[in-house]
């Protein structure tokens, strides 16, 4: 990792925290950037850079480009907490919502893993098929409960879409601990993570206890993408893409990717959320929303652009 | 000194025989031709080698001491595996391939060390691709990209090379050189255990050779001897003037 282009990579942060703080329909007023729009801003950059990390290691450790928080599960089972909360009649400010939407997250994905898990062993291609599945069952008993319930249904579907909220100082807090650690997690087992992504028949001749670190990495990314969704529901293709750029522009170490991803990832969504704010004031678009419809295009771009990985 | 020694060893999946009463050691500088029919139980005898399997009876010993008491660092340490067909979905550099094999020797929280890079870098230039050092694992042709994984199994200084039919996919200039680099390694001290289709090349450039058939040696001896067509035919059970032909 040389330091010019870490230092390159923060300076674009500043500038995309600069240009968040500045744009709203409020226009550049102290007092609303830093009230009401400096929350929101970090809230954006941690959640992005959250994500974005989560799908760094995901990607690695499935050997799978394609692969995001949300294939294992992790979201659908947050999400469905979220609605069981919903229906308990809790919103954010209760304490109870984020136990259960991360409590779903995490329970989601240990479903996964162990329906995964045949003989002791947990390939790649079995984790993704079993959090396909998991996914779509919660994710179909989520939409259950919306049309049953339309009175409570509306808000629950800004979640589902992916909304950056005001939020209590406490899961902030929160969210900033568990990201910082897992970006600092994932940076340390940056080398392991090297050589379970180039095969993992190799990686356990190369002395990597695979199983284990594989039981850690799946549990530090659920987690990571638990404490996103708690905040900020279901924000979609950032976990994909930002990992694939931040891999393009800095290259596939896991060590150097892990900070990149986080760094990339928290620019992205200060950004998108910033357009989510203005684009249709007074209305407010779901940051979700900003994330597909600029993510998608961007994806193709760099597939199309580059050649070498991923073509095979 | 015997680097590597099976002694009476069987091992079964789901009580299917793979390997029966299986007995032969490998020595310091010693290049070791497994062949057989596909099912013969070559891909197993390499999985015990390296300790990812443990045999049901009998005993295998590295170094002098038994294969399954040592830790998967101290079995790295004696035997580094060369895998068939390898795919790497993310565009590592050949140096970052090869530097992995440095892995083993260090704690997992560390990153690797300058002495590290120069036994990577030296590894790639004893497989004769230093000039590559920098590009894409997936930009270089596939035997070059075998090539690189040969100087990951390098790059750790184990004494011992398990390479599991390295040459399958390459074409006929990089089978020849492939295995050219395997002899002059072996020319330099380094002992390694092949399995190959290759009949014909890995004989020429192996010191001996384990024919495999259901699980037992039809043949340990020198690799030379192992092409005779009365034994081909009967490991691959085929006419013997077919088995001429081929071997």
């Amino acid at each position: 990792m040389s330091s010019g282009k870490a230092a390159a990579a923060l300076l674009g942060l500043a500038a995309c925290a600069a240009l968040a703080l500045v744009s709203g329909p409020a226009g550049a007023d102290p007092d609303i950037i830093l009230n009401i729009r400096l929350p929101r801003v970090l809230a954006a950059a941690l959640v992005g850079a959250a994500l974005s990390v989560a799908g760094a290691i995901l990607q690695g450790v499935l050997k799978n480009p394609l692969a995001d928080p949300y294939i294992i599960g992790t979201s659908s089972g947050a999400m469905a907490g979220a609605a069981g909360a919903a229906w308990l009649g809790l919103g954010p400010l209760s304490p109870l919502f984020y136990l259960l939407v991360g409590g779903g997250g995490l329970g989601a994905t240990a479903a996964a893993y162990r329906l995964a898990r045949i003989k002791g062993r947990t390939s790649g291609v079995a984790m993704l098929l079993a959090g396909v599945a998991v996914s779509s069952f919660l994710a179909a008993l989520v939409m259950l409960l919306v049309s049953l319930d339309r009175g409570r249904g509306l808000p629950l579907l800004s979640f589902l879409l992916g909304t950056v909220r005001a939020f209590e100082p406490a899961a902030l807090a929160a969210l900033a601990a568990v990201t910082l650690a897992g970006a600092a997690a994932a940076a340390l087992l940056g080398r392991q993570l090297d050589i379970l992504s180039a095969g993992e028949e190799g990686a356990t001749r190369l002395g990597v206890p695979v199983e284990r670190m594989k039981l850690v990495l799946f549990s530090l990314a659920a987690l990571l993408t638990a404490a996103a969704v708690a905040v900020a529901g279901a924000v979609g293709f950032v976990g994909l893409i930002v990992p694939h750029a931040a891999r393009r522009l800095f290259g596939p170490r896991h060590a150097g990717l892990a900070f990149y991803s986080a760094v990339c990832g928290a620019g992205f969504l200060m950004l998108a959320d910033a357009l989510a704010r203005t684009a249709a004031a007074p209305a407010e678009l779901p940051a979700g929303v900003i994330t597909a419809l600029a993510g998608a295009p961007f994806f193709l771009f760099l597939l199309r652009r580059s050649p070498g990985e991923d073509r095979r | 000194m015997r680097l590597l020694a099976f002694e009476g060893v069987s091992f079964s999946y789901n009580g299917k025989s793979a390997i029966d009463g299986l007995s032969f050691s490998v020595g310091r500088g010693e290049l070791l031709s497994v062949f057989g029919p596909n099912g013969s139980g070559k891909s197993t005898l390499l999985r015990l080698a390296c300790g990812a399997l443990r045999p049901g009876t009998g005993s295998i010993k590295a170094g002098g001491r038994p294969l399954a008491g040592l830790a998967p660092r101290e079995q790295a340490a004696l035997a580094a595996y060369v895998p068939s067909e390898p795919y790497v979905p993310f565009d590592f550099t050949a140096l970052d391939i090869a530097l992995m094999g440095r892995s083993p020797l260090l704690r997992w929280w560390r990153d690797y060390r300058p002495e590290d890079r120069e036994a990577a870098l030296r590894a790639l230039d004893a497989c004769g691709i230093a000039g590559l050092a920098g590009r894409g694992i997936n930009s270089i042709s596939s035997g070059e990209r075998q090539l690189a994984f040969l100087a990951q199994a390098l790059a750790g200084g184990a004494p011992l090379l398990l390479l599991d039919e390295p040459t399958s996919h390459l074409d006929l200039k990089y089978r020849s050189a492939f295995f050219g680099t395997l002899a002059a390694l072996r020319e330099g001290g380094l002992s390694a255990i092949v399995v190959s289709h290759d009949l014909r090349l890995a004989a020429a450039y192996s010191t001996s050779a384990l024919v495999l058939s259901g699980g037992r040696a039809l043949f340990h001896g020198p690799a030379g001897e192992a092409l005779a067509p009365e034994l081909l035919a009967r490991a691959y059970s085929m006419p013997p003037e077919a088995a001429a032909r081929l071997a």
